[in-house]
């Protein structure tokens, strides 16, 4: 996906938030610009059996929150495509909302790169991390 | 439970919230290579005007892919853990395309499964790659025995 800056919404990637995969994976911006939640859903379950989240929708949110933290972390305005995701899964997971913060690592001319952590109960024992690559594009 | 199905095959035909959103068909095992067919769903797109799905939904597919690769490796039905997962993403898939994710065991050590996979466009395309690890008889309780 791209996230471009669009002067007439709220914010940068707005209009991310009411695409079909934002409403499914049930993200949403918070009060702090770099930190996003996901709204747990029974179709974020993995394992029926230990209902932990399914890893892959981790990924997914993931890959969201860092594209959507290079709108809103850097003065950038290009659309940008994410190249690569690289995902520790830190502790198990439960069926409760996931929430992620989003650091900047490097952003260059062409390509930029972010740290993301996810956590549920607190901020301080994060379920997962995960490194992400954007190639960003002519604006 | 039908035991003649691939565990992949198992896990897809319960009634299961995710499984329902993500249209799979088993193609076949061969020579180690677990092989699915997959129609990409309108849920997951993020760009409207193309029609193009979000990186999400490629890294969610080949999660599930490669994790059921691995229970189709392990004798007895235990429970498994997404430990690592790292994904490269080229062209995004479009609702409607028609996709192949294949998997691939590259080896076991202590308990832990070391996987390959991709997905690509029917035509051949390659739209993504990743490798994964997964820990086999993970210790993860149901959240009931954990409260």
């Amino acid at each position: 996906m791209t996230v471009r800056h669009d002067p007439e919404t709220t914010g940068e990637g707005e209009s991310f938030f009411s695409s079909s995969f934002a409403v499914w994976l049930a993200i949403e911006a918070t009060g702090d610009k770099d930190m996003f939640r996901m709204r747990f859903d029974e179709r974020h379950i993995g394992n029926p059996f230990i209902r932990a989240l399914h890893g892959g929708v981790v990924g997914s949110m993931v890959e969201a929150s860092a594209e959507l933290g290079f709108g809103r972390l850097t003065e950038s305005a290009g659309p940008t495509e994410l190249v690569s995701s690289a995902i520790d899964y830190l502790r198990v997971t439960k069926d409760a909302d996931l929430f992620t913060r989003v650091s900047i690592v490097r952003v260059g001319r062409r390509i930029a790169f972010f740290e993301v952590y996810c956590w549920q109960d607190s901020e301080d024992l994060p379920v997962a991390r995960g490194s992400c690559t954007l190639r960003i594009l002519e604006a | 439970m039908d035991t003649d199905k691939h565990p992949i095959e198992q896990y897809f035909s319960f009634k299961h919230p995710l499984t329902q959103f993500l249209p799979m068909e088993y193609v076949g095992l061969e020579d180690g290579l677990l092989t699915m067919n997959i129609d990409v769903p309108g849920h997951f797109v993020a760009e409207p005007a193309t029609g193009a799905v979000h990186s999400g939904f490629a890294t969610l597919v080949l999660d599930t892919v490669l994790g059921g690769a691995v229970l189709g490796h392990i004798k007895l039905s235990q429970p498994i853990a997404t430990v690592g997962l790292t994904t490269q993403h080229m062209r995004r898939a479009v609702k409607g395309e028609k996709l192949v994710c294949r998997a691939r065991l590259e080896g076991i050590h202590r308990n832990m499964a070391h996987m390959s996979g991709q997905l690509a466009a029917a035509g051949g395309e390659m739209l993504s790659t990743a490798t994964g690890t997964f820990m086999i008889g993970t210790r993860a309780k149901p959240l009931g025995a954990r409260l």
